[in-house]
């Protein structure tokens, strides 16, 4: 591969990286919603359970977080750029 | 009878919020109050001796493979993602998660989780931004990062300075923390228990360096794993394997009754919520002792496992969080044996993990998680004194005062030689802040990270245009702006100095001033029309190769002036 298709490949990683982190941020953040009146259908219960949504919110984020850092993870199994001894 | 419930000796402790990432007005949680020391609890301290002894035996063999600088700083960077990971985790999962987040929860039910989920999301960003260009820009610390595209005395005094700030912070708020935290535990003085600290630590780092540090952490994280697992499996047993009989039976139990259930008993504000979230998500991104956890790796794929693993052991150990501290309030609000005679949890808030492991397992199950935190301040500390000296040996003695080339076998003896002098500066510092209030240095540390390391760890890596100018001068901002607001806030300007309302309401000013040094790095950068702002903008073009396919990608030398 020669620097300009090394250039290229870095300049795509680096959008998803970003695209990656922005998400995550924002999903993050959703979590003031708790604290919000746009978020107060998150305090009540969900079903007859004594689980609110606020909850159920922190696991999933909890989930989610790591499904998203799977999902990268597999998207980068690029031999040829991860392969280098510092 | 339940030996947390004998009282030999009543001594008055003031507020040990140090040990905790946290917090806010009265919410704190911490160990304070009255409470009572406890007498010497045998499981524990049998439980314990054994960890010490396996650590130290660890730390022998260790130390006859820490023959380089290298060995020191990152274990020969021979430490797998697995390994790696784990020790991440048994770093980061500090007693202030155990301890502090449980308490929260168990005083204010779902509002004690925002520690939590502030904890646990820095570890995603670290993957997706953060751990392949740090592990292909770095060589031992984060201060290698940010000096190799700018000019490097000048950011590398600032990187250090910072690295050296926070390090002490955290340092100080750990041994406070451990002090009380193991006065209580286990029943010994005070100056005895942060003496044994600081002995211990030094025994593992001084010889074994990172390599042994790595295991003590290892191991911490899997039995502070292990307790965890078994405690909520216990807890879940009570609820009949139910998370909503779990939830229910903390609401009938909780005097804030189906309250605790929804967010709003310690905290209705979504601002401070917000400062909170900023602080932990981008501080743990800038804490130092951590970022140089990814130089103990072989290649960048390990070091985006080493990420990928810390967050699946901190996911699974901040969802299992959750049973103990809603257990908690189940099985201890009604039950009179966990409280003094005026109706306060005996040892203060942070103790209800331990109380619960007390309900639910016996003196066996409390012993183990005794001696589990006791060995994850040895941890944390261990990681701290490492990431300090190698700011001093490292950073300001190889590459500054030497310029890269120092004298192996020197630049060793006075890494082990600073070792050392953290330590005892580790002992002096526990015993003057003793009987201070130390909540405002628990916080300090993440806001300097967040406000100081991160914005010059994360524009050197992805900017063009920032330069040194800029850099500093957004690092220094960022460290003046930290400071004042933290001064001037509940912590500090009422807590501490006793005036009457506060002149900032917000104890972790990141969210204000993370944006304010940002802004100013870019300011200044822009307007930096001088010839070494061409070259540092010429030396990230240069870099960029080497940042995404490692050292060995042939890239081109940079201009260091």
């Amino acid at each position: 591969m020669d620097k300009k298709e090394k250039l290229e490949v870095i300049k795509r990683k680096v959008r998803q990286r970003f695209l990656f982190s922005a998400f995550t941020i924002a999903l993050y953040f959703s979590y003031v919603l708790n604290y919000t009146s746009a978020g107060s259908f998150l305090s009540k219960q969900i079903g007859d359970t004594h689980i609110t949504g606020s909850l159920a919110l922190y696991a999933a984020l909890i989930v989610v977080f790591i499904i998203l850092e799977l999902i990268f993870l597999q998207i980068n199994r690029d031999k040829k750029t991860d392969s280098g001894r510092g | 009878m339940n030996f947390v419930t004998a009282i030999p000796a009543r001594i008055f402790v003031l507020s040990v919020v140090g040990l905790l990432v946290t917090q806010d007005a009265g919410a704190a949680g911490a160990i304070e109050g009255e409470v009572e020391r406890q007498p010497l609890n045998p499981v524990a301290i049998t439980m314990f001796l054994i960890f010490v002894a396996a650590t130290l035996v660890i730390s022998y063999w260790a130390s006859k493979r820490t023959k380089s600088s290298k060995d020191f700083y990152t274990a020969g960077g021979e430490i797998s993602g697995l390994q790696n990971g784990t020790a991440i985790a048994g770093d980061f999962m500090s007693a202030a998660s155990f301890l502090g987040i449980t308490g929260l929860i168990y005083l204010g039910g779902f509002d004690g989780l925002v520690l939590a989920i502030g904890a646990f999301s820095a570890w995603p960003i670290m993957l997706f931004l953060l751990a392949k260009r740090v592990r292909n820009m770095g060589k031992f610390t984060f201060v290698d990062v940010v000096s190799m595209r700018l000019e490097k005395s000048g950011i590398r005094l600032v990187a250090i300075s910072s690295t050296l700030i926070v390090v002490i912070l955290y340092l100080i708020a750990q041994m406070v923390g451990a002090g009380k935290l193991i006065e209580l535990l286990f029943g010994l003085p005070y100056e005895s228990a942060v003496i044994s600290v600081s002995v211990l630590v030094l025994a593992y780092v001084t010889f074994g360096g990172m390599l042994a540090t790595t295991w003590v952490q290892i191991i911490k994280a899997v039995l502070l794993m292990i307790g965890v697992t078994i405690t909520a499996f216990l807890v879940m047993k009570e609820a009949g394997f139910s998370m909503d009989a779990l939830l229910a039976g903390a609401a009938d139990n909780h005097p804030r009754g189906e309250a605790i259930l929804s967010p709003g008993v310690l905290f209705k504000d979504p601002v401070q919520i917000a400062t909170i979230q900023v602080s932990m998500l981008f501080g743990i991104l800038g804490l130092p002792h951590i970022l140089m956890r990814l130089f103990t790796v072989p290649t960048m794929q390990e070091a985006k496992k080493s990420a990928f693993y810390a967050s699946l052991f901190m996911g699974y150990f901040y969802l299992m969080l959750v049973i103990l501290g809603f257990g908690t309030a189940m099985l201890l609000y009604n039950n009179p044996d966990f409280f003094t005679s005026d109706g306060k949890l005996i040892g203060g808030n942070n103790m209800a993990a331990i109380h619960l492991a007390s309900a639910v397992g016996g003196d066996f199950l409390t012993g183990f998680m005794s001696a589990v935190s006791f060995a994850t301040i040895l941890a944390v500390v261990a990681g701290l004194t490492v990431s300090g000296a190698a700011a001093i040996s490292h950073d300001l003695y190889a590459e500054m005062i030497c310029n890269g080339k120092p004298d192996p076998k020197k630049e060793l003896m006075l890494t082990r030689l600073t070792t050392v002098v953290i330590g005892v500066i580790a002992v002096i510092l526990g015993i003057l802040f003793q009987n201070e209030n130390v909540a405002f240095i628990a916080a300090m540390p993440m806001v300097v990270a967040a406000s100081v390391n991160f914005p010059i760890l994360f524009l050197s890596l992805f900017w063009p245009g920032l330069t040194t100018r800029g850099a500093i001068v957004g690092a220094l901002v960022g460290l003046a702006s930290s400071v004042i607001l933290i001064v001037v806030g509940p912590q500090v300007w009422v807590s501490v100095l006793g005036f009457e309302k506060a002149l900032f309401p917000y104890n972790y000013p990141a969210l204000f001033t993370l944006p304010l040094a940002l802004l100013v790095c870019w300011v200044m950068s822009v307007t930096d029309k001088s010839d070494r702002a061409q070259v540092d903008k010429d030396n990230y073009q240069k870099l960029l190769i080497r940042s995404e396919y490692g050292p060995d990608s042939g890239e081109l030398e940079v201009a260091r002036h």
